[in-house]
C-alpha cells in the first residue's frame, strides 16, 4: 500500500482526493447503472409485456389485446389451481430443509477443515461438475438407477433383500425428491462453504482459549457467521424449486404436477394469458419467500 | 441405387417445370425474369418439426437433389414449435406439423396455402386425402382438414405421412387377447403398469373409445367430445390416476421406447414404429389390434406464410413425395400418402411393410423371416379407423379439465 | 476451528459421501455407456459390452440407422453463449454488489430488481421476450435475445454471492488507501479485488453453470440455431440411445482433467511462490 501512495504525487493526490469525493457520493449510481438499465430493458419489459397478456382475451385458437380479468377469475376459482399451489409449497420445503440438513456438514468440512485454498476450490468444483452434463441426460440417467429393473433393484435383489422390485423408487413424489435434493444442493453447498471459509480463524481460537466446547463454538462463533450462506444459498434454492418443472415432470413420470409445470402445458396449449397468471402469482411466491428468509438475516445490513 | 438415380433425374425435370410453372403463372413476389434468376440456389429452407421428420440425412439428400442453397432443420416437439411460430418468429419457412394442430395456424394466417399445381408429385396421391371415407362424417377427417379450399386445389398441409396407432404391449407379459383394446390402458388387471400419453388431445380420444367399449359413454366421434362428455372421461381419468393406474404419462418417442424397453411400462398407448424400435433392442413388443378401431392422424408440410422462401418449402415438400424421404419413413413402420411409394420400394419390402407379407430375406432390428406385420395390411388397417385426431370444438374446457387430471 | 480431529475424519467421510451422492447417476451412466451397438437400449441387462456409443460420438462408428447426435455446433454454441453470459453477470454482479456497500435511497428497490431476475418463471420471460422481439421487429438469436434472458438470469446468483462477500468485509484498508488519495478505480483493482476474488470465482462458476445448462429462457428466444440443451432435448422425439450417456461420460471426463491441471498449476505455482520468497530472504539476509 506504501508504495502505491508513494507512487502518486502531492499535487495529483490532492485533486484525486476532491474527484474521489464526489465520486464517493455519487458512485453508487455509476455502479447501479448498468445493471439496472439491464434488468429494466430485458427483465421488466417483457415480463410488463406478461403481466399485460395476462389481461388478453382467449379463444380457442387465438389470443387478442382486448383486456379482461377472465384468466385471472379462472385461477382463483378452480380448487386445481391452488392444491398445485400446496403441493409446489410443500415440496420446496422439504427440498430446501433437505439441501440444508444434507449440504451443511459438507460445506462445514470444505470451508472450516480444508485449510489450502486450492483444495478447496478443486472440492468445490467437483461439486459442480455433474452440473457441466445437461439436466437432461442426468435426469435420464436416474431411471436406470431407481427404475424397476433399474440398478438399486437389482442390486438389492442380489443381495437377498428384497424378492419384489421396490417400485416407489422411481416416477413418485420420492424420486423428484431425491433428483432435486441431488440437483440443487450444491447450490446450498457453495455460498456456505465462501462464508464459512472468510471466518477469521482468531475468533475461534479466542473462543476456545476462553474454554468454550466445540459445540458452543459451532453454536455461537461458527454457525452465526455462515448465515449470510445459508441465506444465499436457501434463496437460490427456493427460487430454482420453486420454478421447477423440468425435474418433477420427468422423474414422477409427468404424474407431480407444479405451478412450474401448469404453465408449460398452458403455454404449449397456446392459453398464454393463463400462463402469465401462474407466472405472476409463482413469482408473487417467490417474492414473499425470499422477503421472509431476508428477514432472518437481511444481507443488505451493515453494508 | 438405379431407382434414386432415374429418380433424380426425373426430378431435376420437374424442378426446371415447377420454374417454368412459376413464370407462366407469374406467382410470387418476383417478376418473372427475375424468378428465373432467383433460382433455387439463391434461396434456403429453414424447416422445423419432430425429429422424425427432420432428418439430416434426408435434408441433406434434399439439399443435393434440389440444388436450394442452404438448408438447416431443427428438431422439436409441436406445442414448442406452435408457441414459437404463433409468437411471431420468423425463423422459419416450414413447419412440419400434424394435422390436427392446423386450425390455430389457418386462424391467424401463420401460414399459407400450397398450390397442388405447383407439386409434380401430387398425381398419385392417396384416396382418403383427397376424399372422405364412410362412416366419419367429413370434417372429422384427414381430407376435411387439410385443403384450403372447397375445389380442393390448395392445402394448407401437404401430407408426408400418416399412420394409425393402437397399443403397444410386451407379449411375455400381456396377451393379445387382454391387449387388443383400448380398455386394456385403463384395466386394473395391469395397475401400475400402464403408461398414457400425456397429449390431451390424444388421452382423452382414448379415455372416450375405452368409456364407449364398457358402455360408459356413447360419443360417436371420439375426436370431438361435448362438455359433459369432457367432464365425464375427465372424472373417469383421475379416478384412474389416483388409484394407481399408470406408472408414468409419456410425451414423445425417445421416452415411450425407454419405458417400455426397460420394463416400467409393460401396456401403453403407442406408435407403431416405437413399438418396433423396442423390438429392434431385442425386447419383444407387439402392436395391437384394438376391437373398437384405430386413432387416424397424418403428418405434413405446412408452408409459413412470410416466408421470402416459398420455391424453396414447395421443392421440399415435392421432394417428400417423390420417394427416398417415404421408404425411410416407411421402414420406420409409418404410411406414405403417395402410391408411388410401391414403385420405388423393393418389391419384398413393400410387401411387408404396406401388403401383410411375411418378412424375406436377413433379419433386420429384430424382424426375422416370416415374421408379419402387426395389424396387417394398409388396406386393413385403414378401413379400421375409429376416429381422426382433430382439433376439439371445446378445446377450452378441454385443456381446464386435463390440467385437473394433471394435478390430480 | 481448533481442528478436532475425530469430527474432522468424520466430516471428510461424510464429505466423500456427499460427493458421491452427487456422482450416483454418473455410476450408471458409465456403465450403460459400454452398453452393446448399436442395438442395446439405455437400460439394464448390458447385452454386450462395446465402446459402440463411444465411437459413435466420435464420429468413428460404422454407419448405422443411429443419427449421430447433432452436438457440435451447439456444444460451440452453448460454450461462448455461456462465457459471455459468466463475464457479463459477474461484471454486474460485482458492480452492482459494490454500490450496496453504503446506504442509498431506493436500495430495497433495487435490490428486489435485480432478484426479481432469478423469480420470474423462464418459460414466461422466454414468451415475453419473444412477443416483444416480435412487436419491435427484432429477429430471435441465442447470442441476442437469448443472451440477455440469461444475464437476466444469471445476474442476481452473482449479485447475491457478491453481496454475501462484501457482508462483514472489512473495509478499514480500502478506507486507508482512499484517505491516501488512491483513485477508487485503482483501490478496487489491488485492494478490493483481491480479497473478493474467491467470491468472484463462485460467482462465475454459478453464471456458466447455470447459463450453459439453461433451458426454458432459450427455448422460445433461442431462434433456428439451438444450443446444447435443446439439442438433446430434440433428440428425445427420436429414440433415446446410449451415446448421450456416452457422451455425459465423456464430458465429466474432460471437466476432471481441466480440473486436475488447474490444481496442478495452482499447487505449482504456490510452490514456486514459496521458493521465490525464500530466495528474497536470502538476499535480505
Amino acid at each position: 500500500m506504501d508504495a502505491t501512495a508513494a507512487a502518486v504525487p502531492e499535487a495529483e493526490r490532492r485533486r484525486n482526493r476532491a474527484s474521489a469525493g464526489l465520486l464517493r457520493r455519487n458512485r453508487h449510481l455509476l455502479l447501479l447503472a448498468p445493471g439496472v438499465i439491464w434488468m429494466v430493458l430485458f427483465l421488466i419489459v417483457p415480463l410488463g409485456m406478461m403481466v399485460y397478456v395476462s389481461f388478453w382475451t382467449q379463444t380457442t385458437f387465438s389470443i387478442s389485446s382486448d383486456l379482461t380479468t377472465k384468466s385471472w377469475e379462472t385461477f382463483f376459482a378452480s380448487e386445481t389451481y391452488f392444491a398445485a399451489l400446496m403441493r409446489t409449497l410443500r415440496l420446496w420445503l422439504i427440498v430446501l430443509a433437505l439441501t440444508f440438513v444434507i449440504g451443511y456438514p459438507t460445506a462445514l468440512f470444505i470451508g472450516q477443515y480444508v485449510t489450502n485454498k486450492t483444495t478447496q476450490t478443486v472440492l468445490l468444483v467437483a461439486c459442480v461438475i455433474p452440473f457441466w452434463t445437461s439436466f437432461l441426460i442426468r435426469v435420464l440417467a436416474w431411471r436406470p438407477m431407481l427404475g424397476r429393473e433399474g440398478a438399486v433393484n437389482i442390486v438389492l435383489e442380489k443381495l437377498g433383500l428384497i424378492s419384489q422390485p421396490i417400485e416407489v423408487l422411481l416416477f413418485t413424489e420420492l424420486s423428484v425428491i431425491i433428483g432435486m435434493v441431488q440437483i440443487y444442493v450444491v447450490f446450498m453447498v457453495g455460498p456456505i462453504a465462501f462464508m464459512l471459509a472468510r471466518i477469521d480463524q482468531s475468533l475461534i481460537e479466542a473462543a476456545r482459549d476462553l474454554g468454550a466446547s466445540s459445540w458452543t463454538i459451532f453454536r455461537r462463533v461458527i454457525f452465526p457467521l455462515s448465515l449470510p450462506g445459508v441465506i444465499v444459498g436457501a434463496i437460490f434454492v427456493s427460487v430454482m424449486v420453486l420454478g421447477e418443472f423440468a425435474t418433477a415432470s420427468a422423474l414422477s413420470g409427468r404424474k407431480v404436477n407444479l405451478l412450474g409445470n401448469i404453465i408449460v402445458t398452458q403455454v404449449g396449449s397456446l392459453k398464454w394469458a393463463f400462463a402469465a397468471v401462474v407466472g405472476v402469482i409463482l413469482t408473487i411466491v417467490m417474492a414473499a419467500v425470499i422477503t421472509a428468509l431476508l428477514r432472518v438475516v437481511n444481507l443488505r445490513r451493515e453494508l | 441405387m438405379s431407382n434414386l438415380s432415374i429418380n433424380r433425374r426425373k426430378f431435376l425435370a420437374r424442378t426446371s417445370a415447377l420454374g417454368a410453372a412459376g413464370l407462366v403463372g407469374g406467382r410470387g413476389l418476383l417478376g418473372s425474369q427475375q424468378a428465373f434468376a432467383a433460382a433455387l440456389g439463391d434461396l434456403e429452407l429453414r424447416t422445423v418439426g419432430l425429429s422424425v421428420t427432420v432428418q439430416e440425412r434426408i435434408l441433406n439428400d434434399f439439399k443435393e437433389r434440389s440444388g436450394v442453397g442452404a438448408v438447416s432443420g431443427k428438431a422439436d416437439i409441436y406445442p414448442n414449435t406452435q408457441t414459437e411460430l404463433l409468437s411471431g418468429s420468423r425463423a422459419y419457412d416450414c413447419w412440419e406439423t400434424i394435422g390436427e394442430r392446423l386450425p390455430a395456424m389457418t386462424f391467424t394466417n401463420t401460414i399459407a396455402p400450397i398450390d397442388t399445381g405447383d407439386l409434380s408429385n401430387w398425381s398419385d396421391i392417396r384416396e382418403i386425402f383427397l376424399a372422405p371415407q364412410d362412416g366419419i362424417s367429413p370434417e372429422a377427417q384427414i381430407s376435411g382438414q387439410i385443403w384450403a379450399d372447397d375445389a380442393k386445389t390448395k392445402l394448407w398441409m401437404v401430407p408426408t405421412f400418416f399412420n394409425f396407432d393402437s397399443v403397444g404391449y410386451r407379449p411375455d407379459l400381456v396377451s393379445a387377447e387382454e391387449a387388443n383394446t383400448w380398455t386394456s390402458i385403463f384395466d386394473e388387471k395391469f395397475k401400475g403398469k400402464t403408461g398414457l400419453n400425456v397429449d390431451p388431445l390424444i388421452a382423452f380420444g382414448q379415455a372416450v373409445l375405452a368409456m364407449n367399449a364398457l358402455g360408459l359413454l356413447e360419443v360417436p366421434n371420439p375426436g370431438n367430445p361435448s362438455i359433459e362428455e369432457i367432464d365425464e372421461a375427465a372424472k373417469f381419468l383421475i379416478a384412474k390416476k389416483k388409484a394407481g393406474q399408470f406408472r408414468a404419462l409419456w410425451g414423445d418417442f425417445g421416452e415411450l421406447v425407454n419405458l417400455l424397453a426397460s420394463g416400467e411400462m409393460i401396456l401403453a398407448d403407442a406408435w407403431q414404429p416405437a413399438v418396433m424400435a423396442v423390438k429392434a433392442q431385442g425386447i419383444e413388443c407387439s402392436y395391437a389390434v384394438p376391437r373398437e378401431g384405430y386413432r387416424a392422424w397424418s403428418i405434413g408440410i405446412s408452408m409459413i406464410a412470410e416466408t421470402p422462401n416459398e420455391a424453396a418449402v414447395k421443392a421440399y415438400a415435392d421432394y417428400w413425395l417423390s420417394g427416398p424421404p417415404l421408404i425411410t419413413v416407411s421402414e420406420q413402420g409409418y404410411y406414405s400418402p403417395t402410391q408411388k411409394i410401391k414403385d420405388i420400394m423393393p418389391a419384398e419390402k413393400y410387401g411387408f411393410w404396406y401388403e401383410g407379407q411375411p418378412w424375406v430375406g436377413a433379419p433386420e432390428r429384430g424382424i426375422k423371416e416370416g415374421d408379419l406385420r402387426d395389424g396387417g395390411s394398409l388396406a386393413e388397417r385403414s378401413g379400421q379407423v375409429a376416429y381422426w385426431h382433430q382439433w376439439p370444438a371445446e378445446y377450452d374446457h378441454l385443456i381446464q379439465k386435463w390440467d385437473e387430471f394433471l394435478s390430480a | 476451528m481448533q481442528r478436532t480431529p475425530i469430527l474432522g475424519i468424520a466430516l471428510g467421510l461424510y464429505s466423500a459421501l456427499f460427493i458421491a451422492f452427487l456422482y450416483g447417476p454418473f455410476v450408471v451412466m458409465g456403465i450403460i455407456s459400454f452398453q452393446q451397438g448399436p442395438e442395446g437400449g439405455p437400460q439394464f441387462p448390458i447385452i454386450d459390452w462395446s465402446v459402440f456409443w463411444y465411437q459413435h460420438v466420435l464420429g468413428f462408428a460404422p454407419p448405422s440407422r443411429v443419427a449421430p447426435l447433432p452436438i457440435g455446433d451447439a456444444l460451440a454454441r452453448s460454450l461462448s453463449l455461456a462465457f459471455a453470459t459468466m463475464v457479463v453477470s459477474t461484471v454486474l454482479g460485482t458492480l452492482t454488489a459494490q454500490a450496496f456497500r453504503r446506504k442509498f435511497k431506493g436500495a430495497g428497490v433495487v435490490f428486489y430488481l435485480v432478484v426479481l431476475g432469478m423469480m420470474v418463471p423462464g418459460v414466461l420471460l422466454g414468451l415475453g421476450m419473444a412477443l416483444v422481439a416480435d412487436n419491435l421487429g427484432i429477429d430471435r438469436n441465442w447470442w441476442s435475445t437469448a443472451f440477455v434472458l440469461h444475464v437476466v438470469y444469471t445476474y442476481p446468483f452473482c449479485f447475491l454471492v457478491m453481496l454475501a462477500i462484501f457482508n462483514r468485509f472489512d473495509s478499514s484498508v480500502e478506507e486507508a488507501a482512499w484517505a491516501l488519495g488512491v483513485p477508487p478505480g485503482r483501490v478496487f483493482r489491488k485492494v478490493t479485488f483481491p480479497l473478493i476474488f474467491p467470491g468472484v470465482l463462485s460467482a462465475m462458476l454459478f453464471a456458466f453453470t447455470l447459463s450453459y445448462d439453461e433451458f426454458p429462457r432459450t427455448l422460445f428466444t433461442g431462434g433456428a440455431d439451438v444450443t446444447m440443451p435443446l439439442a438433446i432435448y430434440g433428440t428425445f422425439a427420436v429414440e433415446i440411445h446410449p451415446n448421450l450417456f456416452a457422451f455425459g461420460v465423456m464430458t465429466t471426463l474432460f471437466s476432471f482433467a481441466l480440473l486436475t491441471v488447474y490444481g496442478l498449476l495452482m499447487v505449482h505455482s504456490v510452490r514456486r511462490a514459496r521458493a521465490r520468497n525464500a530466495g528474497v530472504q536470502e538476499d535480505i539476509a
